[in-house]
């Protein structure tokens, strides 16, 4: 009996073992592994919450505003606040109007300040900030498509007026006349406020990724005209070969190395 | 060139050198001096020997003009060296210098000689805690012979420092003396600070306000964080200087016989009793009788100081202040200055300082050599009776010991860096790392600091700090205490031992990442960036146009408007053109109304044959109407003569008459043959009217 029961409980014990090593693991959802991320953020392990959230943008192709935003904070915790910027951009790109885009431009300019206060004690020298220019400064307030939208329809009024002007009689052609030469007026300054609107949006923006990244005056230039430091951001102007031309909010033009900036995009890497 | 200049003895301390076509130069000798070399304006050097038996002695205070001034009799100078060298004088300036130089610069100094002085003494904050410090700022400005304040007796001076400027501003020469004073005050409430006076002439000329400072109790703090062990007095007793306080970058003047003299150089040593390992601030002052014209003066000889450890601070250049000394005005000049360690008990010398003080204008200097003399100091050691069991050999001064923590809460394996300082003044170099004694489960290992000790000479000697840093690692869960740690030291002005100690700290231990009372080590301040707790993750977004809306819809928008207007425009004007053209556009239309009739009719002709003929004669009519304006009830006879006088060819006028004789005819007597022949009829009523048509405007058809 004794041996019967010893050779049913070893059996038992091998079964048991076999089933468990068996048996799949449990299946981690992206979810899973998102709130993995966030929970080591909140615990203050910033590289590991970096790695997950990376790990799921890059090998997932996850492109999801909320995944960019905490990525970008992951970064900027870990110390890269390039790509942390660069990620706020991308988020801000993939949903505009998202509570997550609105959470990726407080921490950029939460990013900025910090750098700008390190600036003070001793950094770089540079302002760190959006990129900014007289258009900018102008129009950068517009939204493109409400400013478009009231120069066509000031133009539309234009042209009906015109029109009745030349058809109606001459009480009519008063009031029209009128409205014509206030559609006119409106017609050039709403023009001039959607290109410029439109002109601001379609500014493509470069991040310096890497601290020191070398700007040259001229495409076939060998000393470096400034060393651009981390985290600043730029306009590209235009591209040639590996060279970026970009252009600094300090009005300075220059070439830089692609691979030492970062250009904000929502499709997946 | 005169090549035999005469030189001529004029008096005691001075004497002319003549060439001849040039004007005389006139120069100071005050001691015997053997050869003088003039350059004379534009012209080789030239050299000349005057002998010049005159004692050693230094100019009157003059301006820089060549008249002679007064003299000084021989025994108002005490010649500091009998090894007086002969000097060299050149004139390398040629005469506009000489005339126009003096002009420039007595117009830009014209106006700094009138200086305001100004006190003003500031706090960085106006409460505090006990054992907090402040940091007292006192300005001077202007010219003065000497300060005095601020009172403070709640307070001990645990750090000092000072600096001078000299700005120019708009011809004005300002002078700014600042002295930083890090205060501790020693009991809690409204603690008063005093004013500064400021002394010229024995009166006051400027003063500052007093301050008022609210010291509270540290909350949670012992009742007496740094009350006195039963032993020895705890609080630290104020610095050197802080019973002094002068708020002066130098020490008090110099004795009272050194008044008269034009020129000395005073060792000044504090007048206590100074002991082994203090450090005792020393300056070199060379004091100027005020008005001599002084260009300048260099160290010559510096003293030795052998058997001192010596700490020497930097000399400021422009260090200048007015004193009196017994009445008569100085100005003084720091040449040495620094702090000196005794290594041993005893008397000990301080080694004179010789400079060369150089005196004269632009165009003839002269350097005189002043010494000081040797200064007897007696040291002692610390006495040995109240020596606390934990005193350090060499720790005098006045000092404070602090302690922090950067953290109060850690993990197990985790670490906190505990960082002790000691400040105040006195000997830094003495003061060695406190034996942190910390409870098992801690474990503690020095961290090296060395590079954040700061230290400085000023009036006290020494002033500033020492830092320890230490790394407590916390190898079990739990709440520790890192006890107090003391400092005892020897306080030489009030020759007392004393003691400071710190506040014991608390330090809480949590276990490792699965739990415990610690739930981040982060301190969360220092998280400036937010995160979404939950994001739908499927949510792929497309990349968007930079435009609102395709080109094409803009273009649409933009050109439809205009076309708009332009089909209206267009419709307008074509009315306005057909009603300005409307008779031409009859008669250009006449002919092919005419012939669509014509059609009509060889189409669908009329049952009665009647109706055809009154049909044709009808288009007739209506053509002649519309083309020639030939009303159509006139008989045939006035058509013709209608038609010919508007040109038309007579040929096709007769071919229509005819026709409409046809008409005629076949409308009253409709024959048979005739009715067979309304397709011809048809056909030359067509080419009859296009006949008449091209005669259009008077060019009939021939």
């Amino acid at each position: 009996m004794t041996r019967t029961w010893m050779a049913g409980t070893v059996g038992s014990g091998v079964v048991l073992a076999v089933l468990w090593m068996t048996t799949p693991p449990r299946a981690e959802t992206l979810d899973d592994r998102f709130r993995a991320g966030t929970a080591a953020f909140e615990a203050g392990r910033y590289d590991e919450a970096a790695r997950v959230f990376r790990d799921l943008r890059e090998r997932y192709q996850l492109t999801s505003p909320g995944l960019l935003v905490n990525l970008g904070a992951a970064e900027f915790m870990a110390g890269r606040p390039g790509v942390a910027l660069l990620r706020f951009h991308e988020a801000v790109l993939a949903d505009p109007d998202s509570r997550a885009a609105d959470m990726a431009r407080v921490n950029a300019e939460r990013v900025r300040a910090a750098l700008n206060e390190r600036r003070g004690e001793g950094g770089t020298g540079y302002v760190f900030g959006p990129y900014h220019d007289a258009w900018t400064a102008l129009f950068g307030w517009m939204p493109p498509r409400g400013a478009l939208l009231t120069f066509l329809a000031s133009w539309t009024l234009l042209f009906l007026s015109l029109a009745g002007w030349r058809v109606l009689g001459s009480r009519a052609r008063r009031v029209l006349g009128g409205v014509a030469v206030a559609a006119t007026a409106g017609s050039i300054l709403t023009g001039l406020s959607a290109y410029g609107a439109a002109r601001v949006a379609s500014y493509e923006v470069a991040v310096v990724l890497e601290d020191g990244a070398p700007l040259y005056d001229r495409e076939d230039s060998i000393e470096p005209r400034l060393a651009l430091p981390e985290a600043l951001e730029a306009r590209v102007v235009a591209r040639r070969g590996a060279l970026v031309r970009i252009r600094l909010s300090s009005g300075q033009e220059g070439w830089a190395p692609e691979r030492s900036l970062g250009f904000p995009s929502v499709t997946a890497p | 060139m005169d090549r035999d200049p005469r030189a001529h003895r004029a008096d005691t301390g001075r004497f002319t050198i003549s060439a001849s076509g040039f004007p005389a130069l006139s120069l100071f000798a005050p001691r015997p001096v053997t050869a003088a070399e003039a350059v004379f304006p534009g012209r080789v050097r030239d050299t000349v020997t005057v002998t010049v038996a005159a004692a050693e002695s230094l100019p009157e205070p003059r301006p820089p003009t060549p008249d002679p001034g007064p003299r000084l009799p021989p025994d108002r100078f005490q010649s500091s060296s009998p090894r007086f060298r002969s000097l060299v004088f050149r004139f390398p300036f040629p005469m506009f210098f000489r005339l126009v130089l003096p002009m420039v610069l007595v117009s830009c100094l014209s106006g700094s000689l009138a200086l305001a002085q100004s006190v003003t003494v500031t706090a960085d904050r106006t409460s505090l805690a006990l054992g907090e410090s402040l940091r007292l700022r006192i300005v001077m400005q202007g010219r003065f012979e000497d300060a005095r304040g601020p009172d403070i007796p709640d307070f001990d001076v645990i750090g000092k420092s000072t600096g001078t400027s000299i700005s120019v501003i708009g011809g004005t020469v300002q002078q700014e003396q600042r002295v930083d004073l890090t205060l501790v005050p020693r009991r809690a409430g409204r603690l008063r600070i005093g004013p500064v006076e400021l002394l010229s002439d024995g009166r006051v000329v400027a003063s500052s306000q007093a301050l008022t400072i609210q010291v509270s109790e540290r909350p949670g703090a012992p009742p007496a964080p740094q009350g006195p062990p039963p032993q020895a007095p705890a609080q630290p007793a104020p610095s050197p200087q802080a019973d002094e306080a002068p708020p002066e970058p130098t020490a008090p003047g110099p004795p009272d016989q050194y008044a008269g003299r034009q020129a000395f150089l005073w060792a000044h040593v504090p007048d206590r009793t100074l002991y082994v390992g203090e450090p005792v601030y020393v300056e070199y002052v060379l004091f100027v009788r005020a008005g001599l014209p002084v260009q300048g003066a260099r160290a010559e000889r510096l003293p030795d100081f052998k058997g001192f450890v010596v700490d020497q601070a930097a000399t400021p250049e422009h260090q200048g202040r007015r004193v009196r000394v017994r009445g008569v005005p100085y100005d003084a000049y720091v040449q040495w200055r620094g702090a000196v360690t005794a290594l041993g008990p005893g008397k000990a010398t301080l080694d004179t300082m010789s400079v060369i003080l150089v005196t004269g204008d632009l165009f003839s200097q002269r350097g005189y050599r002043v010494s000081s003399e040797p200064v007897v100091v007696d040291f002692q050691d610390p006495p040995a009776t109240g020596r606390p069991a934990d005193f350090l050999a060499g720790t005098v001064g006045a000092f404070v010991i602090r302690s922090v923590l950067d953290k109060d809460r850690i993990r197990v394996g985790d670490s906190a860096l505990l960082t002790v300082t000691v400040s105040g003044s006195g000997n830094l170099r003495a003061v060695k790392a406190p034996d942190v004694q910390v409870p098992e489960g801690l474990r503690v290992s020095r961290v090296p600091s060395s590079d954040l000790d700061e230290r400085m000479v000023d009036l006290g000697g020494v002033s500033g700090r020492r830092l320890f840093q230490f790394l407590l690692t916390a190898e079990r869960e739990g709440e520790y205490e890192i006890p107090r740690m003391d400092l005892a030291y020897f306080n030489p002005v009030t020759s007392r031992y004393e003691r400071s100690h710190t506040d014991p700290l608390r330090l809480v231990v949590a276990g490792h990442a699965t739990g415990g009372p610690v739930r981040e080590v982060r301190a969360p301040e220092g998280r400036i960036v937010e995160i979404v707790g939950s994001a739908d993750l499927s949510e792929r977004p497309e990349p968007r146009t930079m435009t609102p809306f395709p080109a094409e819809v803009v273009g649409g928008f933009l050109a439809g408007p205009v076309l708009l207007f332009l089909g209206v425009e267009a419709a307008v004007r074509h009315r306005q053109w057909r009603s300005r053209n409307h008779e031409a556009l009859r008669r250009r239309k006449a002919l092919s109304e005419a012939r669509t009739a014509l059609r009509r009719l060889a189409r669908t002709p009329p049952e009665d044959p009647r109706d055809f003929w009154a049909g044709l004669d009808r288009v007739i009519r209506d053509f002649l109407r519309a083309r020639f304006d030939v009303s159509a009830d006139l008989p045939h006879e006035e058509v013709r003569a209608a038609l010919l006088a508007r040109e038309v060819s007579s040929d096709a006028v007769e071919v229509l008459v005819a026709e409409m004789d046809a008409c005629a005819f076949g409308r009253f007597a409709p024959s048979a043959a005739q009715d067979q022949d309304r397709g011809a009829s048809l056909d030359r009523v067509r080419a009859c009217l296009a006949a008449l048509d091209r005669a259009r405007d008077g060019q009939g058809s021939r």
